[in-house]
């Protein structure tokens, strides 16, 4: 009889340890959103962990053409060569501490630059009686949407001088002789990119100014202070932490910023890492690049380091609601217009100016021979004539032209559509999970991104998806790896906008569809995803102009068959062809504005949202 | 046995390697056979640093109806894409130029990503050391002056470029980009006599060297003296030519920007009689990748590129066919590739796979 | 239809223990009011009686069904439990029409067209919604939303309906309203209503079980009245009721078949019924807890003792004097008809059999009901 009833019992706690196992594996595998999680945190591992240890392996292991240079090693093995080459060797200093200490100083005095002329017009727009605020506000935010280069170009087109060959500028043309400080260098890279990356500040400071209680200033204003002291001691004070976030903003991405350092540093071999990260790739020196790129994402990251230090967690500390205490504005009196009218001459000189140079340009024969007789229409619709331009037709009849077109165009779409859907994808499972190790890896993962300069990122990507690795195929050469990596490099913001949307929506919402019967796809269908829409909508705008204004990133990944608009401009600057690389501009911006109206209509939002206006 | 084993396994391995490049080296071809099945294969895809190459692509598609795809990139690009495409599989060149000879000779071939190819039709015509790897064309980079500015050469000696008076005036391609420069430079480290001799010449007391010799210490000087960096001959030659200047720079171009001195009104000239040399000349290497997707379009492309394709470039001034029965310019200075080499100095693969990695860095070291 | 049977239910996130091994029977047809402060784990506690929280142990049964093991890895999903859920926000979809939101679960049903409509329109009708079926949540008032949410939870007509605080957004108008039809519901279904709450009055009024927790444990699970007048322990005591109930720190100074109670300068003496605990020695400190209502001062019958009127809040209906004698003071009701002038003398008494007593260190009552006899100053 013992032996009888002990038998079962054992088989029983047996029995029970296997059913448990089983109806919690059923489980776990029945639960979509922790499914979706594995799934997301194995394509983000693919897509932001891999390149991360590939570089760090990259930058220690030998590359095929060093073996030109490296002699009795073989491709792949370990070697601190590049490492030695850059941080101690003869030429450290040409390929490393010169280009490092450009960076910092371009960008430092670029960011102070971009955050003096945000701040000022967003303190116009928000806190005073500026007449045509409405249009200031919009116009002043159409820098950030240019390609960064546009200013490049338009600067090029008015300030080269003759240093280093090729047309000149319009002033040398008129007889101005100018030094190569100002046609080149740090001082025009300074200025063009504080006047692309201005907006940032203009943005998260106008919405802090929006934001902040207006009785406080006016009680500075009672006890006698005048306008300046209470600009600069009580204003001021309250927005500085928009400012420094702007200024980490900005001086990060000045730090990985290429293709203004490129247009205006290069002629006078005046490098910062990104650009000398990119000539070490031209040269053919890969390990030197990979190195330079951990540099500079260890940079990025101490950027980002210290602005968490200091303002606290990726938070926002701005609540931009609707309901702000309708600020009493400061009334400028009779400098109203005299204000509005030198904003919108600096406005126009930023925006109207470069476009017009870029396109006059492009309808001049001879280059630099400022007069009508000299005007043509070949570079945009003419034949291909042998002898100008390498026989190449005008860019609206040149076959490369429209592919390349209708590739930017695709680069865009598919950008956002998958940014805006990893985005969602992310934000619902992060929220949803929230508090579990999956949905803190999620997020951490996806924004790494952020740190990596987009140059870095296509040089890793292109040695990652050379090959074929495991079951997924090479993608070299093939459009999908540039969609992947704009995509990718798109994760930190798809992801921010994704989590806060769904943070905002709350899990009731969907829970109350739990309750009634719906199946996940049910609850996603038609609970979730309607309402995530027009947020949706909204997060499709930002990756779609990023995308279409790439080029640090795709300049990399970029075939013969997979050109795009962006490259196209670079590839022709390269060539010389100023011409054709300023009408392939014009051309970009016109998508870029079209396409981003077009969006804007559609979503009903804008850009400059909460800034200004009624 | 044991070596007979081995030499089965070679032999084997061998084979394995050559699969592709087995029915290439077949010794006589079966053109129309080549021909139909180039016709099969669609389209074919070149990488080459010529702007020409366009003019060559058309007519091999006037001729043969085979669609080209041409793309013109440096050599670092083309060799870099070649390998990527190699290790990836991927659709890719079927058939690369490229003027880099040290990345040819020391990766390219030897490391099996693309196969040298002589069509049987020119075998025998080719002159053999054009053959290996194969040579289509060469040409002359040589050092210009204006001659708006001055009646004759302002530059006795190549050592006058690092003279303080031609400081910053000096205008080149940037060797980091330019394989050939580098090349070049290469050249002049063997020439340590010449340049010792050009030296004394020059400034009439031999040389004290702050490096090995002669050829180091000119292109030390030359880094030192600042010379500009363009981004293409034709912005070198414009620079150098353009009229209405009242101190012209000397620049190192290559030739054949001449013919474009009458359509941009240049007032431009070669510096003839420069010691010891005036410049250098180069090859342009043609070779099909090992995995083209067209090999039969490829060998068919490079024939025509020996027959006929290379005419895109000896119509103008300054491109030499290795091919004999394609004449030279008749406005050629000199009169052909025998002359120039003379007065140029010819590149030579071995020099430059040498000295490539050290003179990177030097060079790099002391543009600055 | 079966009892909503919790055991050993636990819930920790990390070091948070949020549900601490709760035992809990929520009777068939009952209307069960989780009553507790912020934080003690209500809402945890219906959220995974729904199915929305997997507990980190324990086991939830419903009937004979058992919804939850964690022993054996079951667990059933939200919609094989049969519930309703109304959430304190509502949770309606913003994006649907009133229609469209009531008749989604029934769709989830499988239901066919024509009984959605016929389901909606009823339960509409229910909650007099009918004139708002088209317009979208964002063109309702709170309390019109309100009854949407009600509404789309009884659609399905589920067995049991659980509700986190559903009141708490509403004014104090509409609360009394909705908690009327609340009733009322409860009432005309058959179904068990399972009712988070933190407000103790709404808990009492509405309830047939009153389960009160604190710090994710069960303090007592009793009708709502038995809970007002026999709280199990000081926790309870003070959590229901308001005003709060008097407490008075004291200690015994004689036991005998009446224990003598001294707190400040009184002496009480009561009569109780028998307490097991017979460690109990002079000296042990206990907790007198009365109620204000239980404070007699109009004609109080001796034993009687003299206290100052500290100050007056009359509310309308009712006044509550505050009383002051030394170190104690107390809070009594009044009716509306006996206001006394603040600063006047008065006697004051409790009523005999309602005086609590609470064991000081435990917090524990001791005894069922005590009867207090004497009622004088220590001489
Ligand atoms: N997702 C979570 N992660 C970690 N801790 C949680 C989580 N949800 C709840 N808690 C914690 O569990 C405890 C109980 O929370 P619960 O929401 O059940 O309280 P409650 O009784 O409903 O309170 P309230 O009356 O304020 O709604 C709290 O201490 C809370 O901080
Ligand atoms: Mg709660």
């Amino acid at each position: 009889m013992g032996l009888h009833s002990a038998q079962p019992a054992a088989g029983n706690r047996l029995a029970v340890l296997c059913e448990r196992g089983w109806n919690r594996s059923k489980r776990i595998l029945s639960n979509p959103p922790l499914v979706l999680s594995i799934a997301l945190l194995v394509i983000s591992i693919y897509l932001v962990i891999v390149p991360l240890i590939s570089v760090l392996i990259s930058s220690v292991t030998l590359h095929s053409r060093d073996t030109l240079r490296v002699f009795g090693k073989k491709v792949g093995e370990f070697t601190t060569y590049y490492l030695k080459r850059v941080f101690a060797s003869d030429i450290s200093d040409v390929l490393f501490y010169e280009p490092l200490m450009n960076t910092l100083i371009v960008s430092f005095l670029m960011s102070v630059l971009a955050i003096c002329i945000g701040t000022i017009l967003a303190w116009f727009v928000v806190r005073t009686d500026l007449p045509f605020k409405r249009f200031i506000s919009n116009m002043a935010v159409v820098p950030f949407i240019l390609p960064s280069w546009t200013l490049s170009l338009a600067w090029l087109t008015i300030f080269k001088n003759r240093t280093i060959g090729g047309t000149t500028g319009i002033l040398e043309y008129f007889g101005v002789q100018l030094p190569d400080w100002i046609s080149y260098g740090p001082l025009p890279i300074i200025i063009t990119m504080a006047l692309h990356y201005y907006p940032f500040t203009f943005m998260l400071v106008g919405s802090a100014f929006k934001g902040f209680d207006t009785r406080l200033e006016e009680a500075a204003f009672v006890l006698g202070g005048n306008q300046r002291t209470i600009l600069r001691r009580v204003v001021l004070p309250m927005v500085s932490p928009a400012i420094a976030s702007s200024f980490i903003l900005t001086i990060s991405r000045g730090i990985g910023s290429f293709s203004t350092p490129v247009f205006l540093g290069n002629p006078i071999n005046y490098r910062v890492l990104s650009t000398r990260l990119f000539a070490s790739l031209q040269a053919g020196s890969p390990g030197d690049a990979y190195v330079i790129s951990l540099v500079m994402i260890l940079l990025a990251a101490t950027f980002i380091f210290i602005s968490n230090r200091i303002i606290g967690k990726r938070k926002s500390f701005v609540t931009i609601s609707g309901q702000a205490p309708r600020a009493k504005l400061i009334s400028l009196g009779k400098w109203r217009f005299v204000a509005s009218a030198g904003i919108l001459l600096f406005l126009f000189a930023v925006i109207v100016v470069p476009l017009f140079v870029l396109a006059a340009d492009t309808f001049m024969r001879v280059p630099g021979v400022y007069s009508p007789s000299n005007f043509t229409l070949h570079y945009w619709i003419g034949k291909s004539t042998p002898g100008i331009l390498d026989g190449r037709p005008g860019i609206l009849r040149d076959p490369d032209t429209w592919k390349a077109f209708l590739n930017s165009v695709k680069l865009g779409l598919s950008t956002s559509v998958l940014s805006a859907i990893f985005g969602i994808l992310i934000g619902y499972t992060v929220v949803n999970l929230r508090g579990t190790w999956l949905s803190s890896a999620l997020d951490q993962i996806s924004f790494l991104p952020y740190l990596i300069p987009s140059i870095a990122f296509g040089a890793i990507y292109l040695s990652l998806f050379a090959q074929q690795r495991g079951p997924i195929p090479s993608l070299y050469g093939t459009f999908m790896l540039i969609i992947l990596a704009t995509t990718a490099k798109n994760f930190p913001f798809a992801a921010k906008s994704g989590i806060s949307a769904m943070i905002q929506l709350g899990h009731e919402i969907e829970e109350a569809g739990i309750i009634a019967g719906a199946s996940w796809l049910t609850r996603m269908r038609r609970l979730v995803l309607p309402l995530q829409r027009s947020g949706l909508l909204n997060a499709l705008i930002l990756p779609f102009i990023s995308a279409m204004r790439e080029l640090s990133m795709v300049v990399i990944l970029i075939t013969p068959g997979t050109q795009l608009l962006t490259t196209l401009t670079f590839r022709y600057s390269d060539y010389g062809f100023y011409h054709m690389s300023n009408a392939v501009v014009l051309l970009l911006v016109i998508v870029i504005v079209v396409m981003t109206y077009i969006m804007q209509r559609i979503t009903g939002s804008e850009l400059s949202e909460g800034l200004g206006g009624n | 046995m044991k070596r007979f084993a081995t030499l089965l396994l070679v032999l084997s391995l061998i084979l394995m390697l050559g699969g592709v490049s087995f029915p290439v080296l077949a010794a006589d071809e079966d053109w129309n056979a080549i021909t139909d099945a180039a016709k099969n294969e669609g389209l074919l895809i070149v990488y080459n640093p010529s702007s020409r190459m366009g003019e060559a692509a058309e007519g091999f598609t006037a001729k043969y109806g085979i669609a080209v795809q041409w793309a013109k990139m440096n050599d670092v690009e083309v060799s870099d894409r070649v390998v990527r495409e190699h290790e990836a599989k991927a659709r890719g060149a079927d058939v690369i130029v490229t003027e880099d000879a040290a990345i040819l000779m020391a990766q390219l071939l030897p490391q099996g990503y693309v196969v040298n190819y002589i069509p049987s039709t020119h075998k025998a015509i080719i002159p053999v050391e054009y053959q290996d790897p194969l040579i289509y064309q060469f040409q002359p980079r040589i050092i210009g002056y204006n001659t708006e500015a001055y009646d004759e050469s302002p530059i006795e000696s190549l050592w006058d470029l690092t003279t303080p008076e031609w400081r910053g005036k000096v205008l080149m391609r940037d060797p980091q980009f330019t394989s050939t420069n580098l090349a070049w430079f290469a050249e002049i480290v063997e020439a340590t006599d010449e340049m010792e001799a050009a030296y004394e010449k020059r400034f009439g007391e031999p040389i004290t060297l702050t490096t090995p010799n002669a050829g180091w210490e000119f292109i030390k000087r030359l880094a030192n003296n600042k010379p500009i960096m363009f981004k293409s001959d034709t912005d070198v030659a414009e620079a150098v030519g353009a009229r209405g200047q009242a101190d012209p720079p000397v620049g190192l171009y290559v030739l054949s920007k001449h013919r474009d001195i009458p359509a941009k009104n240049l007032a431009l000239e070669a510096c003839y009689g420069l010691e010891p040399y005036m410049g250098y000349l180069y090859p342009a290497y043609v070779a099909i990748t090992a995995n083209a997707a067209s090999p039969n379009a490829a060998k068919l492309f490079v024939r025509y590129l020996l027959e006929e394709g290379v005419k895109a470039w000896t119509k103008d001034l300054g491109n030499f066919a290795t091919d004999p029965r394609i004449p030279t310019h008749p406005d050629d200075p000199l009169g052909g590739t025998e002359a120039w080499a003379k007065v140029t100095m010819p590149l030579n693969a071995q020099t430059t796979v040498k000295h490539y990695g050290e003179l990177f860095d030097f060079w790099m070291k002391h543009a600055k | 239809m079966p009892d909503i049977r919790l055991e050993n239910l636990t819930k920790r996130w990390g070091d948070v223990v949020a549900v601490d091994n709760l035992n809990l029977t929520i009777p068939d047809r009952s209307f069960t009011c989780l009553l507790g402060p912020s934080g003690c784990g209500k809402t945890t506690t219906l959220r995974m009686i729904a199915g929305l929280e997997e507990p980190t142990r324990g086991k939830i049964s419903n009937g004979d069904k058992l919804v939850f093991c964690s022993e054996r890895g079951l667990s059933l999903s939200p919609d094989k439990r049969d519930v309703g859920l109304i959430f304190q926000n509502y949770a309606l979809w913003p994006h649907m029409t009133v229609f469209q939101n009531i008749a989604f679960g029934l769709e989830m049903k499988k239901m066919s067209r024509s009984q959605v409509e016929e389901r909606v329109k009823e339960a509409a009708g229910w909650m007099q919604i009918d004139e708002y079926l088209q317009r979208y949540p964002s063109e309702l008032s709170g309390g019109q939303q309100q009854r949407v949410a009600l509404a789309r939870s009884l659609a399905p007509r589920p067995n049991c309906l659980l509700m986190d605080e559903p009141l708490s957004n509403l004014d104090a108008k509409l609360r009394m309203d909705m908690r009327t039809e609340l009733k009322r519901i409860h009432a005309e279904t058959n179904m068990t209503i399972v009712y988070v709450t933190h407000d103790q009055l709404e808990a009492i009024s509405m309830a047939t079980t009153v389960v009160v927790m604190k710090d994710g444990k069960l303090e007592q699970c009793d009708e709502p009245l038995r809970l007002y007048k026999y709280p199990n322990n000081l926790f309870v005591a003070d959590f229901v009721g308001s005003p709060s109930i008097n407490l008075l720190k004291g200690k015994i100074v004689e036991l005998r078949d009446v224990w003598t109670v001294q707190c400040g300068d009184w002496l009480l003496s009561l009569k109780k019924a028998p307490y097991g605990d017979t460690a109990i020695k002079n000296g042990h400190e206990v907790v007198v807890g009365v109620r204000c209502e239980d404070i007699l001062i109009s004609n109080p019958e001796p034993p009687a003792i003299g206290m100052l009127v500290y100050s007056n809040l009359p509310t309308g209906s009712d006044t509550f004097v505050r009383l002051r004698h030394e170190d104690i003071s107390l809070t009594a009701k009044l009716s509306e008809a006996d206001i006394i002038p603040t600063g006047s003398e008065i006697n004051a008494s409790f009523r005999p059999e309602r005086v609590l007593l609470f064991d000081s260190k435990t917090g524990e009552r001791m005894s069922e009901g005590s009867s207090l006899v004497n009622f004088s100053i220590a001489p």
